[in-house]
């Protein structure tokens, strides 16, 4: 129960799937070759227990900041994700997703005289949903965690690769600055903290399945009060607004049943969030796996097993450009807490069609939650559609 | 009336089978000669664009350091603080891969494939992939000693994936694998890579041994982009240069330029003699056929029909003559790129690839050189035999009368000729092209002289002739006069031949004697001690002065003398800088043609100044006292030009300074070299053995100066294979052409000689006279050869060597060359004469006649 992250996830499917199998694995160049246009499939994606060299996840840790906001380069994988939903206060509203993984695809590391030499590697994903002008801008970046170029600090949290950049340099985590420029589109963001660190799974450890070891480290800052600036060409936005960060770490694998997920990230109105991912399995089964936590504004946090979110999809959108079917619509109901809501992307289009295909973006909500209305904004993320066992138009 | 005119057409040359051949022949090596030095050339051109495109991909920009190169923060810096994506870290270098007893020189590209995706695509790590699609990017980035090669080098050295091969830089071997082969077709690119080894920059660095340090900064600027430029110029440290990378592929094209040129004029000299051979050849043919074609004309054929005829035959034998040279040009061509490119790889240190570009342009010169040259020859004798009436034509001391008439125009338009290829030749500094151009007009000009001289010489020689050999030796002098239509062109063609000869091999042995006599006078040291290293990349191997100081601490050595050789770039080019630590014996290897050594020895050790080489000054319009700017560890600084010196050792020009002032304004305390000088006495094995020893693990390139001497010697050989091969070409042309023309003029008479027979002559007295007149000819053409020869000789050194590369020269005479040119003229003419002769001596005298 509560094991798989999205996260986790995300870094199999992103990282692994864009550095090892398509790259590195043998066998996979067909992949490779139509990268852009073929979506790879998720039950391809690197599974089993490919990871033994690489240190495991086996038991709670003692979590210590700023320190765990630094990088474990023992581990296979990880990531610092940042979302949020911004607007300028007279209506020009945005949404944005930065994104740093490192990723080590071999456990042994030689030594070098040489600065370039590494074993970590960086992706980083940036998107801006200009919903008023419903436009969707995504770019993406690799690079060695080496020579300077990428990397994550270790004192304080800082990840970087070029001139894209989250964190600060005080041992402070907050005021964290969010900076990504490309092309004409730049975010520069200052975030505070709004709640505590919330730790998911079993203090942190959050267990994928059954086998042993396969599981993260999990953590997150669900609601960061934002403040900044977006430029889109000539015209610059003075924004704010609200972000939410996850932090995962782990070498585990994908199960071979699980396709694909679908993650939310919402901020309530009522100053609760909720955070829930749901596998889809191959079989339609529901997934025990999938996870959900509630955020209370004491701070408390309550975990939902996959047995305790009702998640009904309302609508599907097909994506022009690749032609994968996505869902468009949910319902979504906590009947523990009389939450009843019904989200809507705040754009239907925004499909990152990068190295790695998948549909991340900012969203909205309302519904009831115990005799209130509530309302809020937050993030979806739908991964594994459009691959052969999923529907997909074309 | 054409059907007979064809029909007479195809039976003169099916009686004169050898004659339609030599013709052919002659053509077609002509052809051959043109078209494969054209292919060469164009080759070379397109190896270096390939070479280009691959190194230096999209790059419109670089960042160039000084001789240590750049600190790899500066990429660190502007990447990831000043936001500049469109940059890429390159190392670049020579090295040699060896694998199973096959070693080549390729170019080890340091790269960091992330960010490659604008600069070279095929090394973006996305694309860097087996031709199965399996990706090699991990272990190449996490792997040591991993390299990736191209398919084209993979193939040639037998090299698979996986495969263990040795990398030889620096006098270090070092074991590497290679974690795949580039696929052939590469994205972005519409020519294959080829002798490249792609590694991660990690790898470079721990395999040049250079951590910390990269060559250049590969930058992508738009044409309005100046605020990314002006970015990129603050950001520059001292010392460091943003250069466009035009300038990379201009300098190599210049560096190339001279030898290229030279070829192709080479080629035009072989042409030259192609062209008189055409027109020897057609004009006999013509002319042979000259009572044929007055009876024709009797007969009622027209002008024109006769002319047609003419220009038809010109035109088959021009086509397949033009067919032959171009198949026998590709087949040339491929023999003589090898030796191009080793001269290439040899003397320029650039890496051109072996394959042969079948250019259609070139092929179509060559197809239309052979038919419209042996059109345009065939031009002059269809005319005169058509014009004439018919029973001129049947007369021939008409066209000899005419002939003999021209002898004075003849040579008036042969001294105007020579005035103004002397003219042209004045008028046309520095342009080496024209320089051709003035020596080719002089050769026409002399050409236009033969006629006038032959008589003269033959008027002179009768006598003696006819003393010497009575009426066959009077006879011969004067049928040589008689038929002077024929005689000149054999004798023009001939004459080239063996100038051509003499005056390349004149020039050869003259550049070889200084050249010897330079480095007598240059290497000063008992014994020479580098790294080996493959020249431009050399400031990536150097050695340190504890080095030297451990030499120094050798019982038998009395001094050491040190060099520093590095490259640097500006916005001018490549300058090759020479930093050097002298001994007063070591000084006294500079012979200065401007400036006295001993006047300023003082201000080149004390102040900035320096002292280049002869090719250096020409090139750049320097003397002494001038300024010259070069960019230093600490920006652009002038230096004072001390005195100019005599160099063989680059044709590209070398600037020299002291040690010292090298060190004022280069950050740099290696070298590229040092010179020993020992005590009487000294056992060189032994010490050579003792100077290894104080570099345990490298490989030092140790030589004697005497071994120094030789082998500069063989490079300075090597480098002139291909001049003695178009030379040995152009002698076997005109050989051929010699030949059939004279013994077809012999053929030709075999009535005449009958009709001698008839009259008395015994056959032994014919056949002297037979031999003594191609013998004759021979003799004219050899000794005129001899002052043409001189001539080409002082033309090439004086305007072609001086022009081309800036190097002055002494002139020597050397009569073994010249000998040997006579003796070629005398014996392809002696040869000539054989077979007539003994044909006559064997035939009847009144089945001669009767064929009247």
């Amino acid at each position: 129960m509560g094991d798989c992250h999205r996260t986790n996830w995300l870094s199999c499917r992103f990282v692994i799937a864009v550095l090892l199998l398509v790259l590195v694995l043998p066998g996979c160049g067909e992949e490779s070759a139509g990268r852009s246009s073929e979506p790879i499939s998720v039950s391809n994606v690197l599974r089993g227990d490919a990871a033994q060299a690489f240190a495991r996840v086996e038991e709670p840790r003692e979590f210590i900041f700023p320190a765990d906001h630094g990088p474990h380069d023992e581990y296979r994988t990880e990531w610092w994700y940042f979302t949020g939903n911004i607007d300028d206060g007279e209506g020009q509203r945005f949404g944005y997703q930065l994104t740093f993984f490192r990723f080590r695809p071999k456990a042994d590391e030689t030594g070098s005289a040489s600065r370039w030499r590494t074993a970590h590697f960086y992706m980083a994903h940036f998107a801006l949903t200009d919903i008023n002008n419903e436009k969707i801008h995504t770019f993406e970046r690799f690079s060695r965690g080496a020579a300077g170029l990428a990397g994550a600090s270790t004192g304080a949290l800082h990840v970087w690769l070029d001139d894209w950049s989250a964190g600060t340099t005080s041992t402070e985590t907050f005021p964290l600055r969010i900076r990504a420029r490309e092309d004409r589109i730049a975010l520069d963001l200052n975030l505070q903290q709004g709640k505590a660190v919330v730790l998911h799974g079993d203090d942190g450890v959050s267990v994928k399945n059954s086998e042993p070891g396969n599981a993260s480290y999990y953590y997150s800052y669900t609601r960061m009060p934002t403040e900044g600036r977006v430029s889109v060409g000539d015209r610059i936005y003075t924004v704010q607004g609200n972000s939410w960060m996850d932090r995962e770490w782990s070498s585990s694998a994908l199960g071979k049943e699980q396709l694909g997920w679908d993650w939310f990230a919402l901020q309530l109105s009522n100053d609760h969030e909720l955070m829930y991912y749901r596998f889809r399995r191959a079989d339609n089964a529901p997934d025990r796996f999938s996870y959900g936590a509630v955020v209370l504004p004491d701070k408390r946090v309550h975990t939902l097993g996959f047995d305790q979110v009702e998640l009904d999809v309302l609508d599907t959108w097909v994506s022009p450009g690749s032609g994968v079917i996505y869902p468009s619509a949910w319902r979504l109901r906590v009947p523990e807490y009389e939450l009843d809501i019904s989200i809507r992307p705040a754009l239907a289009d925004q499909e990152l069609d990068l190295s790695f295909r998948y549909w991340e973006g900012a969203v909205e909500f309302d519904g009831t939650f115990g005799a209130s209305n509530v309302g809020g904004r937050g993030y979806v993320e739908l991964t594994g559609y459009g691959t052969d066992s999923a529907p997909r138009t074309r | 009336m054409n059907n007979i005119l064809f029909r007479s057409s195809r039976h003169f040359f099916l009686r004169h089978p050898w004659q339609l051949g030599l013709a052919v022949t002659g053509i077609a090596l002509a052809v051959a000669v043109v078209v494969s030095v054209d292919l060469v050339n164009q080759s070379a051109r397109y190896s270096f664009e390939r070479s280009t495109e691959t190194i230096v991909g999209r790059a419109t920009h670089r960042i160039v350091g000084g001789p240590a190169g750049l600190d790899e923060r500066l990429y660190t810096r502007m990447r990831v603080d000043h936001g500049v994506r469109d940059i890429a870290p390159v190392i670049e270098a020579h090295v040699t891969l060896e694998k199973n007893e096959k070693r080549e020189t390729l170019t080890l590209l340091g790269l960091d494939p992330f960010a490659e995706r604008t600069f070279r695509e095929y090394a973006w790590f996305n694309n860097l992939q087996n031709p199965e699609g399996e990706g090699v990017f991990i272990p190449m980035l996490t792997e040591r000693n991993t390299v990736l090669l191209d398919a084209v080098t993979a193939n040639r050295l037998g090299i698979g994936r996986d495969d263990e091969a040795v990398l030889v830089t620096g006098g270090r071997s070092i074991p590497v694998r290679i974690a795949g082969v580039l696929a052939d077709s590469t994205p972005g690119s519409s020519q294959s890579p080829d002798s490249l080894l792609l590694a991660d920059i990690a790898t470079a660095q721990e395999v040049l041994g250079m951590p910390g340090r990269i060559n250049r900064i590969d930058a992508v600027l738009g044409d309005g982009d100046s605020r990314a430029k002006s970015t990129l110029e603050a950001l520059l440290p001292d010392g460091a240069a943003l250069l466009p990378s035009t300038t990379r592929t201009r300098s190599l094209k210049q560096m190339t330029g001279a030898f290229h040129t030279n070829l192709t004029a080479l080629s035009l000299l072989a042409l030259l003699v192609g062209m008189y051979l055409i027109y020897n050849t057609m004009t006999f043919m013509v002319m042979q056929r000259r009572p044929l074609l007055g009876r024709l004309r009797a007969l009622g054929a027209t002008r024109w029909q006769l002319g047609a005829i003419i220009a038809m035959e010109a035109l088959l034998v021009g086509l397949a003559a033009s067919i032959a040279g171009l198949l026998l040009g590709v087949a040339l061509a491929h023999g003589l790129l090898q030796v191009v490119n080793r001269t290439i790889n040899e003397v320029y240190d650039l890496l051109t690839d072996s394959s042969l570009t079948l250019s259609n342009l070139s092929l179509l010169k060559g197809a239309l050189l052979g038919i419209a040259g042996t059109l345009l020859a065939a031009i002059p004798a269809a005319l005169e035999a058509t014009r004439v009436t018919p029973r001129q034509a049947l007369i021939r001391s008409h066209l000899e009368r005419s002939a003999r008439r021209l002898v004075l125009p003849t040579s008036l338009a042969g001294v105007v000729a020579l005035g103004a290829g002397i003219t042209v030749i004045q008028l046309s500094s520095p342009s080496i092209e024209l320089g051709f151009s003035g020596i080719f007009i002089i050769i026409l000009g002399i050409t236009l002289l033969i006629p006038l001289v032959t008589v003269v010489l033959m008027a002179c020689l009768k006598p003696l002739l006819g003393a010497g050999f009575g009426i066959s030796g009077r006879y011969a002098c004067q049928s040589v006069t008689a038929s002077l239509s024929r005689t000149t062109a054999a004798i023009a063609a001939l004459m080239i031949a063996i100038a051509t000869v003499i005056g390349i091999g004149l020039m050869v042995n003259n550049f070889r004697l200084s050249v010897d006599r330079w480095l007598q006078q240059t290497l000063r040291a008992e014994m020479y001690v580098s790294l080996p290293s493959t020249g431009t990349t050399a400031s990536a191997h150097a050695l340190d002065a504890g080095f030297a100081d451990a030499i120094l601490a050798l019982p038998q050595v009395k001094a050491v003398s040190s060099v520093r050789r590095i490259n640097i770039e500006s916005s001018r080019g490549r300058t090759e800088l020479a930093a050097y630590g002298l001994n007063e014996t070591a000084w006294k290897g500079f012979q200065f043609k401007q400036g006295e050594a001993d006047e300023i020895r003082p201000a080149f050790e004390q102040e900035d100044t320096v002292i280049v080489s002869e090719p250096y000054a020409w090139r750049h319009g320097l003397k002494q006292d001038d300024v010259l700017e070069l960019r230093t560890d600490n920006g652009y600084r002038s230096f004072r030009v001390l005195g100019v010196y005599k160099d063989y050792g680059s044709d590209q020009g070398v600037v020299s300074l002291s040690r010292r002032t090298y060190e004022r304004h280069w950050r740099d305390d290696r070298y590229s070299g040092f010179g020993i000088y020992t005590l009487p006495g000294t056992d060189m094995e032994e010490l050579r053995s003792q100077v290894q020893q104080l570099a345990p693990g490298r490989d030092l390139w140790l030589q004697d100066r005497n071994k120094i001497l030789q082998t500069s010697l063989e490079v300075f050989d090597n480098t002139f294979v291909v001049t003695d091969i178009l030379r040995v070409l152009a002698a076997i042309i005109a050989f051929i052409g010699v030949f059939s023309a004279l013994m077809a003029l012999q053929l030709e008479r075999s009535q005449e000689h009958a009709l001698l027979r008839a009259m008395g002559f015994l056959p032994g007295q014919v056949r002297r006279l037979i031999m003594s007149e191609t013998g004759l000819l021979g003799l004219v053409a050899g000794l005129l050869a001899v002052p043409v020869g001189c001539i080409i000789t002082a033309l090439l050194i004086l305007v072609i060597n001086r022009r081309s590369f800036g190097w002055t020269m002494e002139l020597h005479f050397s009569a073994d060359i010249v000998l040997q040119g006579i003796a070629l003229g005398l014996a392809a003419a002696l040869l000539a004469g054989i077979y007539p002769a003994w044909k006559i001596s064997r035939a009847e005298p009144a089945e001669a006649l009767r064929e009247e």
